[in-house]
């Protein structure tokens, strides 16, 4: 069976209550993520429900799922969600703050057909958010429930100058969310197709061999990235060093994976 | 139509992807491919951060569209092989030559040919891939050679279709030789499951490496042979080399004297391991082999071995 890589349930999100419960949740609980090459800026998250062994808001763990503080203090919580009946593993509020990126990546442990599968909740979701998922920007409106294939290359980028908050939920699959995912499909709105600043490069470096002739005769990487960068700039793109690098593995991948069935 | 602009960019896979075939595209330059594989080459180019970041994917319409643009040189000679059996050897020497350019092994041409696409679609993709091979680079070129991956002797009919004025090649060697060299390192196609549906394929089940080896040789030769009667194809044997060269396969590749000393030149390097003198290594293979290998490479591969010396010999 292969799962979409996106799809917008057809459930009804109580945001009100879920923005009510937001509110209550006091500044000096959200646990910021430090030292990770995978993020810059502000990135941090309130564990609500998690794993008893998870490492810390951020991270997943394999044990019994435990009820955290936030959510055994405010009830609205489990108010909002019971309508879903969810076999919930964890569930956790994370924060993108303004101009805050988390890089390319993949989250190699939602892959597979007994993976865990996660939906995300978008409570706070300013336009100037870009979710890029699979080389497509995935439209999530505040008040909706959307399932995400994170085993596939997707990197988030908060241009605003708010905050991004999504209630991310993941689930054992189950008959009923596999349907939900599936019948979702048809309501989901098609992601856009816009290209990125980078993409728009890569398409003029195409398009103008006197462009692509700058760039073909640098053999060090720093000098190379350096490069693109300024060209990109002068056209009024900006791409930061670590989208290049995504760009990077994935023309390296392409080539090695191209054997694996 | 947009005038599409590949000047200097040659194709490298092609894939499938949500129902469409496309071409991935790498910046050469103007460098010549001196590999012993093409796949190493590319691995050479893929050091340039430009190729990893900046790569062209086009449609697989693209390929049909370069050619008639701008059309490379058509193929002057292909090149099929029972593997280990000197096939590199001749690639390397010709790859040599400054107006020669050789393609040895090209992954997307095996997928072109194997893969799951409409007939007519596969022909013009073909052709326009092989065209876009035989493009000048540098300038001198004059001859196109392309290698092809040993299993493709199963694909022969349709090459002839695209290009059936090419004369092809098929060398093969004492199959107890190449059998000694896959048991000691399994070519792609000796391994049970590798390649995908090929030529080679019996469908039986096999007892051992010994039986799938000699197996699948055996039906390499034999498809190799019934070729060269359909097609009027040359056979070549390993112990001619590499004075062939200056003998008949200088005929075969239409080769002066200036050509034949150079590709010489280079025989004395080994073909895939070029800091390694070439040096006569049947007798070494035969001694190694095991009874079992013996046994099970005489069943499989005499009759089409020694029907291959009788129509070598009476060319």
């Amino acid at each position: 069976m292969t799962r979409p890589a996106f799809s917008r349930l057809p459930v009804a999100v109580n945001l009100p209550l879920l923005l009510q419960a937001l509110a209550a949740i006091g500044e000096d609980s959200w646990r910021g993520h430090f030292n990770s090459a995978y993020h810059s800026g502000d990135w941090s998250g309130v564990a609500l429900i998690s794993a008893a062994d998870a490492l810390s808001e951020l991270s997943c763990g394999r044990g019994q799922p435990l009820r955290r503080a936030p959510w055994s203090a405010d009830s609205r919580w489990h108010a909002a969600l019971r309508d879903w009946p969810l076999d919930i593993v964890s569930a956790r509020l994370l924060r993108l703050g303004p101009g805050a990126r988390i890089h390319e990546h993949r989250d190699y442990d939602l892959g597979g057909a007994d993976a865990d599968l996660r939906l995300h909740v978008p409570l706070l979701s300013p336009p100037e958010v870009d979710f890029w998922l699979d080389q497509q920007r995935i439209p999530m409106m505040a008040g909706e429930c959307w399932f995400l294939d994170l085993s596939r290359p997707h990197r988030v980028d908060n241009r605003g100058a708010e905050p991004r908050i999504h209630l991310v939920i993941d689930c054992r699959p189950s008959p009923w969310l596999e349907q939900a995912i599936v019948s979702g499909l048809r309501s989901t709105p098609a992601a856009s197709t816009a290209p990125s600043d980078f993409e728009r490069f890569r398409r003029q470096v195409h398009s103008d061999p006197e462009l692509a002739r700058l760039l073909q005769g640098l053999h060090q990487v720093d000098a190379f990235m350096e490069r693109a960068q300024a060209l990109g700039a002068e056209q009024g793109l900006h791409f930061t060093p670590e989208e290049l690098r995504a760009a990077m593995r994935r023309g390296r991948r392409q080539w090695r994976e191209q054997w694996k069935a | 139509m947009e005038g599409l602009n590949l000047d200097g960019w040659l194709p490298i896979r092609v894939w499938q992807e949500a129902g469409q075939w496309r071409v991935d595209w790498c910046w050469f330059a103007d460098a010549r491919l001196l590999q012993p594989f093409f796949g190493d080459a590319v691995e050479e180019a893929l050091r340039l951060p430009f190729n990893q970041a900046f790569r062209r994917q086009t449609p697989l319409s693209a390929l049909t569209q370069w050619q008639q643009q701008k059309p490379g040189l058509e193929p002057a000679a292909l090149i099929f092989h029972a593997s280990r059996c000197g096939s590199t050897l001749i690639s390397q020497m010709l790859a040599q030559l400054d107006d020669h350019i050789v393609i040895s092994e090209p992954p997307p041409l095996d997928t072109l040919l194997r893969g799951d696409i409409p007939h007519a679609e596969r022909c013009a993709a073909l052709k326009g891939l092989v065209s876009a091979y035989g493009q000048r680079r540098r300038g001198p070129e004059q001859r196109l050679v392309i290698k092809l991956d040993a299993w493709n002797i199963g694909e022969l009919g349709l090459l002839r279709e695209c290009f059936a004025q090419t004369p092809w090649l098929f060398v093969y060697r004492n199959p107890l030789e190449i059998a000694v060299s896959h048991l000691r390192r399994p070519g792609m196609h000796m391994v049970p499951g590798m390649i995908g549906a090929s030529v080679l394929d019996d469908g039986l089940p096999f007892s051992g490496q010994e039986d799938f080896i000699a197996r699948r040789l055996g039906r390499l030769l034999q498809t190799g042979l019934e070729q060269c009667r359909a097609f009027a194809g040359t056979a070549l044997n390993y112990n001619e080399l590499p004075a062939a060269m200056a003998g008949r396969l200088a005929g075969f590749f239409r080769l002066d004297a200036d050509h034949c000393r150079q590709a010489l030149a280079c025989a004395r390097v080994h073909a895939k391991q070029p800091t390694h003198a070439f040096a006569e290594d049947g007798e070494g293979k035969r001694r190694e082999a095991s009874a079992l290998l013996r046994e099970r490479v005489l069943k499989w591969t005499q009759e089409p071995y020694a029907a291959l010396e009788l129509l070598r010999e009476g060319c």
